[in-house]
């Protein structure tokens, strides 16, 4: 009659809730959302320098159950990758573990942009390198 | 009219009536002792014989073991359901039942589904009709509460078969009200319909043009009436007599009964006196007697009639209007007798409630009237037609069981949607369909994120 | 986009005028024969040619309930109901595609969601196929929706958390529901706006649809963009539309 148990474990019990400072350099920020359905995610990893390992991640989500537990197991997962490891992951893993039917499935592909959005934006950082500039947001 | 003759059922909680159209306007037909109303008990005699109606009410004192009222409740519902009303009614199930098996209710020795009694019912409106024109009479229009879900109406489709009667249609209660209305004043317009029954409540808001009755919006609580008054006045009673006499009367089925027979007596005295007197014998002589004055009553009833203020208003949001764009506010139901309830419609459509018509009979006269329209129609129904709206969201459950809404509630019926699903597992060779109703009320929107309180399947989408 | 509300039919633009009444054999009319009054079996039309109507989008919604009220007088089942099987089984099909037809055409965001649909949009694929993209090349995938819109969104929803976090405590700040209440009014304002602008959209639609019926080409990428733009106020629609809902509820009971 409802979600899997898998969702609701992760929506009763999401894995690092909170937020990084999005101004440090090891800080990547992915904000994204979902047009079919109005709902935003927010999801930031801390990456270490030397190693291209996801230290620390972070999201806060506004949507549905589906999307909140998609993006706490994507926490769970990028934690301990390395930056291109992380880039492997697919929405549609998403979907499995967490057993989301077809209505949900723009729920993972949400999870999946924030990956690539924090990356990304770390990425820019590291590319802009040196002189971290603050930047104007 | 010429083949056969379609009457119009009102299956209350409460009464049931049967009504044709005679002529230019729906009648009801009176049963043999001349009345209306048909209460809507059933019980058994000596003999195992069923007795209905009137007739049957002594049996609710002297065996109540025997006997069933307000069966409506527990129409279309599971054992699961019903663990409410069991608190509240002396509803008997069968010791046998298992989950997710039909209801079944004891009368003496016996067991009969929800739909069986109310066939009883049906049977007796049924030989009244056939008395009355001195022929058979096969098909019917039943009436049914607006916010009945599926399980509901076939419960009720199914008790019309075993009473022998085909149903060509069931027409919501309001919705039929607003036929006998319209039938009268002839007129364009918005009105709110407030229906107040014995076991139900609904509101509907119809767009009246040139005889087209459209409904824009139906809302309502298929728990909600008269019986909640009664049942709360019983257990004021109750407590009293434990309080005072100390005399524990919670089980005594024959005590509860008598005291709802002085309960209702003096909450129908109360809409026309200042005060009414609680009188009943108890065993061995005792009595318990109190006074209730208007007042009190209209304290003590207050929580229970506030429960309709939130289905009006999510109809009126629905409906994309404010109260002071509807034009009539009409009362139907034994419930709207009560003067604090029209002063709660009063006060929600800001303006003064009609109730022209028999509010106990106007859902079976409106019943006629579709009888009559589906028949071919009549002079006074030329141009009237009924374009009515499914009161629940329709959808499909989908994998991981979440409903994907197809049809919104409120949409004019006829409805159709097509939507393509794919399979969840390459190769799967077959699909369950399992089609779900929601209720406005179980998706209300819970705060976005707060893990403690909100549960996930509460989510909406517009 | 809410695929609830548009039923998906094969999008025949015209139905087969030559047909005839298969009661009395006169020239048929869409849905009932002119001549003889019967019901006939449904054609697979568009909801828009269901009513008579060219696929446009600016359309006088008084005239189209007159149309359904005169419609529904002929195909509901109520009035079909001492018809053969056949005609009672063509009269709910028939008189099911005029609810919905009408439904979806009197509201001004299904009608657009529905025209969107009718032209092949998915909207529901969209964001997927370019997160594949993205994934594919590796690029950044290009957010459906304007960056600083999100960024206010999720900072409204982060005050309006906040809010909710005091009703549960009893602590009322005057502020911060105040600041509350000025978003509000904003994205209040924003909402309109952008349906004044979806309205703009409809005019180059329309007159699009104008050329063609008058015989002129219209060059393809022209339509396209004309249908993105609306996808687009559309997509940005969905976020103010949930959050004034969620601003509504979180300042329910506060005040
Ligand atoms: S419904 Fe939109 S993210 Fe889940």
């Amino acid at each position: 009659m409802s979600y899997s148990d898998k969702v609701i474990d992760h929506y009763n019990h999401p894995r690092n809730v909170g937020s990084m400072d999005k101004s440090s350099p090891d800080v990547g920020t992915g904000l994204v959302g979902a047009p079919e359905c109005g709902d935003v995610m927010k999801l930031q990893i801390k990456v270490n320098r030397d190693t291209n390992v996801i230290e620390e991640a972070k999201f806060k989500t506004f949507g549905c159950g589906s999307a909140i537990a998609s993006s706490s197991l994507a926490t769970e997962w990028v934690k301990g990758k390395t930056v291109d490891e992380a880039l492997t992951i697919k929405n549609m893993d998403i979907v499995k573990e967490l057993s989301l039917p077809p209505v949900k499935i723009h729920c993972s592909v949400l999870a999946e942009d924030a990956i690539r959005a924090a990356i990304g934006d770390w990425k820019k950082k590291q590319e802009s390198a040196k002189p971290v500039a603050a930047e104007a947001k | 009219m010429t083949t056969d003759r379609i009457v119009g059922i009102d299956l209350g909680t409460t009464n049931s009536l049967v009504a044709f159209m005679q002529g230019e306007s729906p009648v009801v037909i009176p049963g043999e002792d001349g009345l209306n109303l048909v209460p809507s008990v059933v019980a058994l005699d000596e003999n195992n014989q069923p007795v209905i109606g009137s007739s049957a009410r002594r049996y609710l004192i002297e065996t109540p073991e025997r006997a069933v009222y307000s069966v409506k409740r527990l129409m279309g519902r599971g054992v699961e359901d019903v663990q409410e009303e069991l608190k509240l009614f002396p509803f008997r199930l069968a010791d046998d039942l298992q989950p997710g098996e039909v209801l079944r209710i004891k009368l003496g020795d016996k067991t009969f589904t929800p739909p069986e009694i109310s066939a009883l019912i049906l049977r007796q409106l049924k030989r009244n009709a056939e008395r009355h024109f001195g022929g058979p009479v096969s098909k019917a229009v039943i009436t049914v509460p607006a916010y009945f879900n599926d399980a509901q109406r076939q419960a009720t489709k199914d008790a019309g078969r075993i009473a022998g009667l085909e149903v060509l249609r069931l027409v919501n209660e309001p919705t039929a009200a607003s036929l006998a209305y319209g039938l009268d004043q002839k007129q364009n317009g918005i009105i709110a319909v407030y229906d107040l029954g014995g076991g139900t409540f609904d509101i509907s808001i119809l767009k009246l043009h040139d005889g087209i009755f459209e409904v824009i919006a139906t809302n309502g609580d298929t728990h909600l009436g008269g019986d909640d008054i009664d049942n709360l006045l019983i257990t004021i009673a109750l407590d009293d007599i434990r309080g005072d006499m100390n005399l524990d009367l919670r089980r005594n089925a024959e005590a509860v009964q008598a005291i709802r027979k002085s309960v209702i007596e003096a909450k129908i005295a109360l809409s026309s006196q200042a005060s009414a007197k609680l009188d009943v014998e108890l065993r061995g002589g005792r009595r318990y007697q109190r006074e209730v004055t208007r007042e009190q009553f209209e304290q003590l009833i207050q929580p229970i009639i506030d429960r309709t203020v939130g289905p009006c208003k999510q109809a009126m949001k629905d409906a994309g209007l404010k109260p002071e764009q509807i034009d009539e506010a009409v009362l139907v139901g034994g419930s709207t007798r009560i003067p604090k309830v029209r002063a709660l419609v009063k006060e929600l459509f800001q303006r003064e409630p009609h109730s022209d018509l028999n509010p106990d009979e106007v859902v079976a006269l409106g019943a006629a009237v579709q009888a009559n329209i589906l028949g071919g129609g009549s002079v006074a129904t030329e141009n009237m037609l009924l374009l009515d709206v499914t009161p629940l969201s329709l959808g499909i459950e989908v994998a991981g069981g979440v409903t994907d809404k197809i049809i919104l509630r409120n949409s004019t019926i006829p409805a159709s949607a097509t939507q393509f699903y794919t399979t969840q597992i390459d190769g799967q060779a077959n699909v369950a369909m399992c089609p779900r109703a929601s209720s406005a009320a179980a998706r209300k929107r819970k705060s976005k994120y707060s893990p403690a309180t909100a549960s996930p399947t509460s989510r909406s989408r517009a | 986009m809410s695929k609830s509300t548009v039923s998906t039919i094969a999008a025949a633009r015209t139905h087969d005028a030559a047909e005839s009444c298969w009661s009395c054999g006169a020239m048929r009319v869409a849905q009932f024969c002119g001549a003889c009054g019967k019901v006939q079996p449904p054609a697979p039309v568009d909801y828009f040619s269901f009513f008579g109507l060219p696929p446009k989008l600016n359309l006088d919604v008084a005239t189209l309930e007159k149309e359904f009220y005169e419609l529904s007088r002929k195909l509901h089942p109520d009035l079909n109901a001492r018809a053969g099987s056949k005609e009672q089984e063509w009269s709910l099909e028939q008189s099911s595609r005029l609810n919905d037809a009408y439904r979806t055409l009197k509201d001004p965001i299904k009608r657009t969601q529905y025209l969107l649909h009718l032209e092949g949009v998915q909207l529901e694929e969209q964001s997927k196929s370019a997160t594949e993209k993205a994934r594919a090349t590796g690029e950044v995938k290009k957010q459906i929706v304007p960056p600083d819109l999100l960024e206010e969104v999720f900072e409204l929803n982060m005050q309006l958390e906040e809010l909710r976090m005091e009703k549960k405590t009893g602590e009322d700040d005057p502020a911060l529901i105040a600041e509350i209440e000025k978003h509000k009014a904003a994205l209040e304002q924003k909402y309109e706006a952008l349906f004044q602008e979806l309205q703009s959209y409809w005019k180059s639609w329309d007159g699009l649809i104008e050329r063609e019926q008058a015989g002129q080409a219209v060059p393809a990428g022209e339509r396209k963009q004309a249908l993105d733009k609306m996808v687009d106020v559309l997509n940005r629609r969905n976020y103010i539309r949930n959050l004034v809902r969620d601003v509504n509820e979180a300042l329910e009971g506060s005040s």
